[in-house]
């Protein structure tokens, strides 16, 4: 189990690379792997798919990542290198208190008008009046914090999709693409077994097989030869096939 | 062949070993080996594909330049080629090489139809490499 950060590093990708990958923002991913709270489990899922690892190769909860060293004015690449290996790893830390499992509390912008309004609108919706939501929270809606308003829009919005009538379960829809399907060579060897025209196969190995096609699958076709035998062929071991007549 | 086709054709000469094997051995987990078969875009990145290949007994660049011929991009060109009623050159596996007009494509086969007018159905898993590819061609197939 290793923390995020060392896999990403290793993976070779930016944190907004992750971010794009996995669909988590990055501020997210830069707590997660400061370790200032624990990586639930869905998003660990997306992690270890976007890095090609299973989720538990991933520490939940991440040490921090040394901290980065300040260029040396002269030192070239390597000595850097070593001057940060040594500094990390010889010097002395000072002890670190235990990170807390919660986002740390920053400084509580007050909430953007754009939220507000927002919030107005879902107690619209939900039919609910201003006054009663800022009795509960005892202030006014523009006193609220950003991160305040940001919760509160969450359990308004999941209040909504809790009344609202349940989606139907309904199969995803794929578009059409051939690549999805096997029918254009299924109706080939089709129309070959209905008129009976002999087939030339070549295979992997540079070998030539002629015959009628008797019987296809989407694994196999099956070929009666000049002397009455059968022959099945893998279609991993055809290189290509092509009527006798086409041939000549 | 894409990287996909190439590991399953690999995994094949090993005698068959299932992916749980695989991933053991290689260190590879085997969800991520089943996608790299199975997908049709390109999946894992160069360690992986390096863990792979010396599973394998393979050089790391034998899987590492089949990644940019993923089973997508040939999609992505067969369906330009038809488009655009450009003839597609395929080289395959067994060294032949046949440059025709793409009449139709799926899932596992393709029907070109040569300039002498003959028509062959050639098996994708076959296909190594092919010209024009879709981006040079400008389409965003």
């Amino acid at each position: 189990m290793e923390n995020l950060w060392v896999i990403r590093r290793r993976k070779r990708m930016t944190v907004s690379d992750l971010a794009a990958r996995s669909g988590v923002s990055a501020d997210l991913i830069r707590a997660y792997e400061r370790g200032q709270q624990p990586i639930p489990t869905e998003h660990l899922e997306r992690f270890a798919k976007a890095l090609y690892v299973d989720p538990w190769d991933i520490n939940p909860l991440s040490d921090a990542p040394p901290p980065l060293i300040e260029k040396p004015v002269s030192a070239s690449g390597t000595n850097q290198r070593i001057a940060q290996a040594a500094s990390v790893t010889s010097r002395p830390q000072p002890q670190q208190p235990p990170q807390p499992l919660t986002v740390k509390p920053t400084t509580s912008k007050p909430a953007r008008l754009s939220q507000i309004e927002h919030l107005r609108g879902l107690l619209q919706h939900l039919g609910r009046k201003e006054e009663e939501l800022v009795a509960e929270l005892k202030k006014p809606l523009e006193k609220l914090s950003q991160r305040e308003a940001s919760a509160l829009l969450a359990r308004l919005q999941n209040e909504i999709k809790g009344r609202g009538p349940q989606k139907p379960q309904s199969k995803r829809r794929r578009p059409y693409l051939p690549e999805s399907v096997d029918e254009f060579e299924m109706r080939y060897l089709m129309a070959r077994q209905q008129s009976g025209e002999p087939i030339v196969f070549h295979l992997f190995d540079g070998k030539e097989v002629c015959g009628r096609v008797i019987g296809f699958g989407p694994y196999a076709i099956t070929v009666g030869l000049s002397d009455g035998t059968e022959m099945t062929l893998n279609k991993l071991a055809i290189a290509y096939y092509q009527t006798l007549e086409g041939r000549s | 062949m894409s990287s996909g086709d190439y590991l399953r054709y690999l995994r094949a000469l090993k005698g068959g070993p299932d992916l749980i094997t695989v991933g053991q051995a290689s260190g590879v987990a085997p969800r991520v080996l089943r996608e790299i078969e199975q997908r049709y875009r390109p999946i894992g990145d160069h360690e992986i594909l390096t863990k792979l290949a010396h599973y394998y007994g393979v050089p790391p660049e034998e899987l590492i330049w089949r990644h940019e011929w993923s089973r997508k991009s040939l999609s992505n060109a067969l369906e330009a080629a038809q488009q655009q009623n450009y003839p597609l050159r395929v080289n395959l596996r067994t060294g032949e090489s046949f440059q025709g007009k793409v009449i139709w494509w799926d899932l596992g086969a393709i029907l070109l139809e040569l300039e002498d007018g003959r028509q062959l159905v050639v098996q994708r898993h076959m296909v190594e490499t092919w010209e024009p590819r879709a981006n040079d061609l400008g389409v965003q197939a």
